[in-house]
């Protein structure tokens, strides 16, 4: 066995191997979006999500048998702007809580 | 002799996202999405969730955005969360508020609020909607059937 191959076998192999499965544990992380640190500028625009209306009217909680138990993600993930009407008069909050992290 | 000046101003967000995109992957906004949906189906009342910036005084914020929340208001529930101001409200409907006092709502807050402070917005949103729910209970219990 010459150096080389002594080099090749015992350094770059395992080199190589280590290499790759840190490449496969990391490049899920680099891939996926900025996660939120708080104080940092938050830099998207205003959402709004509202949940899904019960499957028949309004006061329909016993309505057992719903279609949409598992929808499609495009349904699901709907953000909808629902503050479109124009603005209330009158004062509708009557308690609620604040807080700052 | 005039001096050209080069335009070196660097566009504000240079990100490839842009500042539209969704801040949410689509694996969270399912978990939003199911929250937000079961929270509401369980208790009968109306949960949603607004995230963006308020102006500075951000409880009149809040209230003002409760009004325009769609739905019957008294039975709506806002939970507004600035990231920038670092401010959560959590704003309550009149019929709302019989069900969840503010109590609640502030044991709610700050579970959310400890979640938010530690980056973890999802998670934070996630128990602190299934905290609101379980105090809120089934409308059943509260509602005489007609």
């Amino acid at each position: 066995m010459t150096v080389v191959e002594t080099l090749l076998v015992f350094l770059v192999a395992p080199l190589a191997v280590v290499l790759l499965a840190y490449a496969l544990v990391m490049l899920p992380t680099l891939k996926s979006r900025k996660r939120y640190k708080p104080g940092e500028p938050w830099g998207h625009g205003a959402v709004w999500y509202e949940p899904h209306r019960p499957g028949g009217g309004g006061h329909g909680a016993g309505h057992g048998a719903d279609h949409d138990e598992h929808p499609a993600l495009g349904k699901q993930a709907a953000a909808l702007a629902i503050g479109e009407t124009a603005g209330h008069p009158r004062r509708t909050a009557a308690g609620g809580a604040r807080g700052t992290w | 002799m005039a001096i050209e000046l080069e335009d070196t101003r660097e566009p504000v967000v240079d990100d490839q996202e842009g500042p539209k995109a969704s801040p949410f992957s689509p694996s969270e906004l399912l978990r939003l999405d199911e929250a937000l949906t079961m929270s509401s189906r369980e208790t009968g009342l109306r949960f949603t969730l607004y995230i963006g910036d308020l102006p500075a005084d951000t409880r009149a914020g809040a209230e003002e955005l409760h009004a325009r929340s769609g739905g019957d208001p008294a039975e709506s529930v806002l939970i507004a969360i600035a990231p920038d101001q670092r401010v959560l409200e959590i704003v309550t409907g009149s019929a709302a508020a019989r069900r969840l006092p503010d109590r609640a709502c502030a044991l709610a807050v700050l579970t959310m609020t400890g979640r938010f402070g530690s980056g973890d917005l999802v998670g934070g949103i996630v128990n602190g909607l299934r905290q609101l729910s379980d105090q809120a209970g089934h409308p059943a219990a509260h509602r005489p059937r007609h």
